[in-house]
């Protein structure tokens, strides 16, 4: 399993590299490989998904999500404890014990009612906190977006995940992955038929909202230490020149 | 009413953490002028009023009996025809784009957008039978903008933030822009009509835009 964290650190050392051509230098090949993963996600997922959807309820969908998220509380841990956090950490500790007892083995989020609601936290965002730029924009095969530093963290996470050391790693790691993300597919699926139906260019919304949910993530971390984060987008973005202010 | 002391809600009042000092003075007095010279008509109404109306006559909709999916979707959309500021949100999503068009492409674009908008609202919400929107607070922006901040309960978006900025324009607050989870409505078609902008020009955009509008006009089925 060491792997993942080895691939991690290399794009890191990468991410530090390649800042400095806008957002998506790699445009081009990212949109064929969107390209093949909206087919993936036509012929594979969305069929899985429906399957899913036709045999659960939506309550019971809600509980699983609800055990997988308990499941990572491993990771969220961690990467509260090195973001600094040592309060959210407490919390991941209290949540975890709460919906592990009262909420029968995680199925139910009974700490969300009680004032702890679920707050995820992963390696990329920790980076982002310890100031490591999101490097350039890219679409990877069946996984989908990321940016080059959040793709080293995805690879971290999965490295800590003790599930892969407690059970053969192969057979488990990958069945409850395929479970975790055939129940958010399919728990989404209305969500995402709409936004596929309405937007102008599927890629770029997919693009800038996922650019955008992480900047977010990095803000939630460091709210103090990195002023541009907060700034920078939300400026300008509301600016107006009011010479032609009409009815 | 309770917010959560671990997300990234804040109090209502208090200025974004983070913000500079230097900026927060620039942008009390840009919003002095504002203050000194109130508009010709008075507002009743302020921001966090606005949106606890808007979500209150959405829920109405929602919860009255025997509407049909379509009527549903049509009186929403007429909900958001009246609450948003289309022509402020989009000169925003053009940002300088906007001088590239003509009067009248300006004109249209208006009024293609507001279709677009509109639709894209009444779609979804339409679905959102069970859930409710609670007001969680607010706080000033820059520019005399005032943000509330919103959550859901029930439905499969359980729990989501859903941030609205208002500006007040002639005397109204209208929203200006919704922050869903941290995603800004504005700058992802700002993102989506700037690509569409630089292969095809405006001609181009608001081609597209039609398109998309009158392939909303055709019911078709969505379950």
């Amino acid at each position: 399993m060491r792997g993942p964290a080895a691939l991690g650190l290399a794009l890191l050392v990468l991410a530090g590299c390649a800042t400095q051509r806008g957002p998506d230098p790699w445009e081009h090949a990212n949109r064929r490989v969107f390209a093949f993963n909206e087919g993936f996600d036509r012929w594979v997922m969305d069929p899985l998904a429906d399957a899913w959807n036709f045999l659960l309820p939506h309550p019971v969908e809600t509980g699983i999500r609800n055990a997988m998220d308990n499941l990572a509380m491993p990771r969220i841990f961690l990467n509260h404890v090195l973001q600094g956090r040592p309060l959210d950490a407490g919390a991941d500790v209290a949540r975890f014990l709460l919906n592990s007892t009262f909420g029968y083995g995680g199925l139910f989020d009974v700490a969300s009612d009680v004032g702890l609601p679920n707050d995820r936290a992963d390696f990329g965002q920790t980076l982002g906190a310890w100031g490591v730029p999101p490097g350039p924009f890219l679409t990877f095969p069946i996984l989908g977006p990321f940016s080059l530093r959040d793709l080293g963290g995805f690879g971290v996470d999965a490295a800590s995940q003790p599930l892969s050391y407690l059970l053969p790693a192969a057979v488990a790691g990958t069945g409850i992955t395929v479970v975790r993300v055939v129940n958010l597919r399919a728990y989404y699926d209305a969500e995402i038929d709409a936004n596929r139906a309405e937007a102008l260019d599927y890629y770029v919304f997919v693009r800038d909202a996922y650019l955008q949910l992480r900047r977010r993530k990095v803000r939630e971390a460091c709210p103090r230490r990195h002023p541009e984060l907060q700034n920078d987008l939300y400026q300008d973005l509301y600016e107006l020149d009011d010479d032609d202010d009409q009815p | 009413m309770t917010t959560s002391p671990r997300g990234p809600l804040r109090p209502a009042g208090r200025p974004p953490r983070g913000w500079p000092l230097p900026l927060l003075a620039l942008s009390l007095c840009l919003a002095l002028p504002a203050v000194a010279a109130p508009p010709p008509v008075p507002d009743t109404r302020s921001a966090r009023e606005v949106i606890q109306e808007t979500a209150d006559a959405v829920i109405h909709v929602l919860q009255t009996e025997g509407l049909s999916s379509a009527q549903r979707r049509q009186r929403i959309k007429g909900i958001a025809r009246d609450r948003f500021d289309f022509r402020t949100m989009s000169r925003l999503v053009l940002k300088r784009d906007w001088k590239r068009l003509s009067r009248d492409q300006q004109r249209e674009f208006v009024d293609e957008f507001r279709s677009y908008l509109s639709h894209s609202y009444g779609s979804r919400l339409e679905r959102y039978e069970q859930q409710t929107v609670q007001v969680e607070g607010e706080h000033p922006e820059p520019r005399g903008d005032v943000t509330v901040q919103t959550r859901i309960h029930g439905g499969s978006v359980d729990g989501a933030e859903v941030d609205y900025r208002l500006r007040q324009r002639k005397g109204r607050w209208r929203i200006i822009d919704v922050i869903i989870e941290g995603v800004s409505l504005v700058s992802n078609f700002r993102s989506q009509f700037a690509e569409v902008l630089d292969r095809g020009g405006p001609e181009e955009l608001l081609r597209r835009l039609r398109e998309k509008n009158a392939q909303a006009r055709t019911p078709r089925d969505t379950g």
